[in-house]
């Protein structure tokens, strides 16, 4: 079973945020959805087990009322640090 | 939501089998092996033989699939043999749990109320604290000083019993235990980081290894003090009591298990939060105890302010620990790298402290990097600086997470 992980930056309107953030924890498949400051309002990790799985994903993430931009980026190799 | 649930049911557990293990500990002292060192020699040898039996067993495969103890742990995948880098700092391991042994039996021995020992087990969080400051070379903050203080403190209140802090207990818990333990955690960790990448880094295996040297390095830090003879009739007792015994060391090895499955599940600093606030389990169970078995447990005191002052320390452990987890900050660092640096960028910033995790990402990116750190203060000294110090980076970004969501 390969497992795809992925990172979906996104944009939201202004005052939408909280309303995204709730929407995204109802998706499966997302490990953690973050609030942030910066270039993007919130980053999401997601896994799936195909990329066509990533695509119906971000498609239903689509789907989210309020939404500007999104931006997906696939992660190729990954390396954890422990203790 | 049930996951949920069930983490905080682990970690409570894990506490909880912690105050239940020196309840038991107590008990085999008074009634049963009434010598101290016989009985500190041969609980951990029963403690031996019984997780080398666990091993063997857990090490078993069901359906010719995974070994049974991937359920314990899911790194599990069978029993090994440290090696190298990894041996030795198992062998540090078991000589940091010697240290802290010794101390802790000396102790039971001297203040049997398990509900003011039981809380001084979440102190060595605030040696891991000092630790990491001084390996990483650091300046602590002034909130990291003050949890500390905070967590210090509490502790002193809970175990306060008869109106006074007993100083010879004090200097015990203070000095072997905790810096006993400090060492074993320490080799655990380093263990742990040399280990993921050879496939040897389950707790369980770990767990095994760091006993059998706990019991060999014991027997020769207690020889000064008692003679040889005692040292071979506590092997003997080993077997002899072994059913007692090997009862007492199973409860520390699922506090353990409990413990380890809570980490999987959600923070490190809550789970500790949790698991140290079981403390408060202990006190109306030593009470209970203290009634129906006076002759082997002391009751602990509630006469006038002295449960004030207990509950106030409880509630003081659990607020530094869980302020320590609330400092915490999160951050996203994207990074654009140079052609042909990214592969050696991976490499070279999974060696900064404070960075959870690298992805090489396809996209607008060359590398994601998440990163947690204690305090604000400290992000430039810690990370920023030594990641702009890499060669091959041609920009970076950081963000910062202000709320997160994260399924457990």
């Amino acid at each position: 079973m390969t497992q795809i992980t992925a990172y979906i930056m996104i944009n939201v309107e202004i005052g939408r945020t909280e309303e995204v953030f709730r929407a995204l924890q109802n998706l499966e498949g997302i490990e953690l959805v973050s609030i942030t400051a910066g270039e993007f309002d919130i980053i999401v990790r997601i896994s799936v087990e195909s990329l066509e799985e990533l695509f119906e994903k971000t498609e239903r993430i689509h789907q989210i009322e309020g939404l500007v931009r999104t931006l997906t980026l696939v992660v190729e190799k990954e390396a954890r640090r422990e203790g | 939501m049930r996951r949920k649930y069930l983490f905080y049911t682990l970690a409570l557990l894990s506490g909880f089998f912690t105050s239940l293990m020196i309840i038991v500990d107590i008990w085999i002292l008074s009634k049963i092996i009434i010598d101290l060192w016989l009985f500190a020699i041969s609980v951990l040898w029963a403690g031996v033989y019984i997780h080398f039996i666990l091993l063997i067993v857990l090490s078993l495969k069901v359906n010719k699939k995974e070994p049974l103890g991937s359920f314990l742990d899911p790194l599990f995948t069978g029993i090994f043999v440290p090696r190298g880098k990894i041996f030795y700092y198992l062998l540090l391991s078991g000589f940091g749990n010697a240290v802290s042994s010794l101390g802790y039996f000396v102790l039971i021995s001297i203040v049997p109320d398990p509900s003011a020992i039981a809380p001084f087990t979440s102190l060595v969080i605030v040696y891991l604290m000092i630790g990491d400051m001084i390996i990483e070379r650091e300046k602590p903050s002034l909130i990291e000083v003050q949890n500390l203080l905070i967590i210090l403190l509490g502790v002193m209140l809970v175990s306060f019993s008869k109106g006074m802090i007993d100083p010879l207990s004090l200097l015990l818990v203070l000095g072997p235990i905790n810096i006993g333990s400090f060492l074993y955690n320490y080799g655990q960790r380093r263990a742990k980081l040399i280990g993921r990448s050879l496939g040897m880094s389950d707790s369980i295996n770990f767990r095994f290894w760091s006993l059998l040297f706990t019991a060999l390095i014991f027997p020769v830090l207690i020889l000064p003090l008692t003679r040889l003879e005692k040292i071979l009739r506590g092997l003997y007792y080993s077997i002899v009591f072994f059913v007692p015994l090997a009862i007492d060391m199973l409860i520390t090895f699922f506090a353990m298990v409990f413990y380890i499955r809570a980490l999987g599940m959600g923070k490190m600093s809550i789970v500790n939060a949790l698991s140290s606030t079981s403390v408060i389990f202990s006190l109306p169970l030593t009470a209970f105890l203290s009634v129906r078995f006076p002759e082997v447990y002391e009751l602990p005191s509630f006469e006038g302010a002295l449960l004030y002052l207990r509950i106030i320390g409880i509630t003081l452990v659990f607020l530094g620990i869980i302020a320590i987890a609330l400092s915490e900050i999160t951050a996203y660092i994207l990074i654009k790298a140079r052609p042909g640096y990214i592969s050696k960028l991976l490499l070279e910033i999974q060696k900064i402290h404070g960075v959870e995790w690298v992805s090489i990402i396809i996209g607008k990116y060359d590398l994601i990097v998440r990163v947690k750190t204690r305090v604000y203060s400290k992000v430039y000294d810690n990370i920023i600086r030594r990641i702009i110090q890499l060669e091959g980076i041609e920009d970076f970004h950081w963000i910062s997470v202000l709320k997160e969501w994260e399924r457990i």
